[in-house]
């Protein structure tokens, strides 16, 4: 009898996990929508500060738009980042997840960051890989921003 | 021109406008070039299938232009429907059942892709072998206006702010309607390309507006 209760125990169990993995296929990933109604620094940094990159993208076949900013100290680590996104949940939780990344990075670090990483952590089905690829770029345009910001300076 | 010519080029032209079909019927297997309606078999008059080589303009018979007439092609989807809907065939055998359903469902997909401006483009782009390119916009310029506009309506509280933003994103969806128009007359694909990635941005804008409206509560 020892025996047999976990067993049945088991079995149950598996069998509502079964089921809940059936809702999940059919709608967005936990943490998608943990992303989704808590999103993470959004807000906006100063354009115009030397020490603040700015990216801004877009994504011609779905129409969102994503604008990402990284501010980033004297030794070259990322200490602030902020986002803002109009446009559907994944491309939101991708912008989301990618600031929360960048923060504490150094700016070649932040540079290898990729867009599978970001769909991978969000689960994302293959038509939303592209919101990812969309939190990618914007991330490589915010770090452009800042070295040609730099370099100018420099000049 | 010759008598002659004109008459040949007239036959010629109605070759192409009036789009009949040639086929032997599933249900019989008469051959069949006058179906009744364009739909049904004029000898056992059962429901003939959809015709997979037509696209949405043909099979709703509207002449296959981005200026489409609304109420024309209201009017083409609702005749269809007369005729097609499932509810017609609940006392007929099962595979009439089934092309019923399936006819109608591309029927209504038809329409709603030809009445949508927007969708309209994009089908029209599609069936000229090109798509809108997935790849990450770099025109700056644009996505800032874009991005202030977006911001605007998520910052608009008084319902005249939000009336104002509706009408001026609505008409700029009108203007490039027009401006679509002209770039698929020229055949310009390129530049209808551009316009429609456009048109996907200010509708975008429209469905955060009506949003907006909606959750205000305005009454129009």
């Amino acid at each position: 009898m020892a025996f047999l209760l976990p067993n049945i125990y088991k079995c149950l169990c598996f069998r509502s996990q079964t089921g809940l993995n059936a809702v999940q296929t059919a709608s967005y990933h936990a943490n998608v929508i943990d992303h989704y109604e808590n999103p993470r620094n959004v807000g906006s940094l100063d354009k115009k500060d030397k020490s603040v990159g700015t990216g801004l993208v877009g994504a011609p076949a779905c129409g969102d738009v994503m604008k990402l900013q990284i501010k980033v100290d004297e030794n070259g680590k990322i200490i602030d980042a902020k986002f803002k996104t109009f446009g559907c949940g994944s491309a939101i939780a991708s912008s989301s997840l990618a600031t929360e990344w960048v923060k504490g990075k150094t700016v070649d670090e932040a540079l290898k960051l990729k867009n599978t990483d970001i769909a991978k952590e969000l689960s994302l089905p293959p038509v939303k890989l592209h919101c990812s690829m969309l939190a990618e770029d914007a991330i490589k345009a915010a770090l452009s921003d800042y070295r040609i910001k730099q370099q100018t300076d420099k000049n | 021109m010759s008598i002659g010519r004109f008459v040949w080029n007239f036959g010629r032209q109605n070759r192409f406008t009036i789009h009949q079909r040639y086929r032997s019927c599933w249900s019989c297997g008469k051959n069949d070039n006058n179906l009744i309606s364009n739909l049904f078999c004029s000898h056992c008059k059962a429901l003939q299938k959809p015709d997979k080589a037509e696209n949405y303009f043909c099979i709703l018979g509207v002449k296959e232009t981005y200026d489409v007439d609304e109420t024309d092609l209201a009017k083409k989807y609702k005749d269809l429907q007369k005729y097609l809907h499932p509810d017609k065939y609940a006392n007929r055998d099962q595979k009439e059942q089934e092309i019923s359903a399936q006819y109608s469902s591309i029927v209504n997909d038809a329409y709603k892709t030809l009445l949508e401006p927007l969708a309209r483009g994009i089908y029209m782009l599609r069936l000229r072998g090109k798509e809108i390119p997935e790849n990450t916009e770099a025109d700056q310029e644009f996505l800032v206006k874009i991005m202030e506009k977006n911001e605007e309506v998520e910052e608009a509280s008084t319902e005249e702010d939000i009336i104002k933003l509706n009408k001026e994103n609505k008409a700029m969806i009108k203007d490039l309607q027009k401006k679509l128009s002209t770039a698929f007359f020229d055949g310009d694909l390129k530049r209808v390309t551009k316009l429609l990635t456009y048109m996907k941005y200010y509708t975008s804008i429209d469905t955060q507006i009506e949003t907006a409206i909606r959750n205000k509560g305005i009454i129009r």
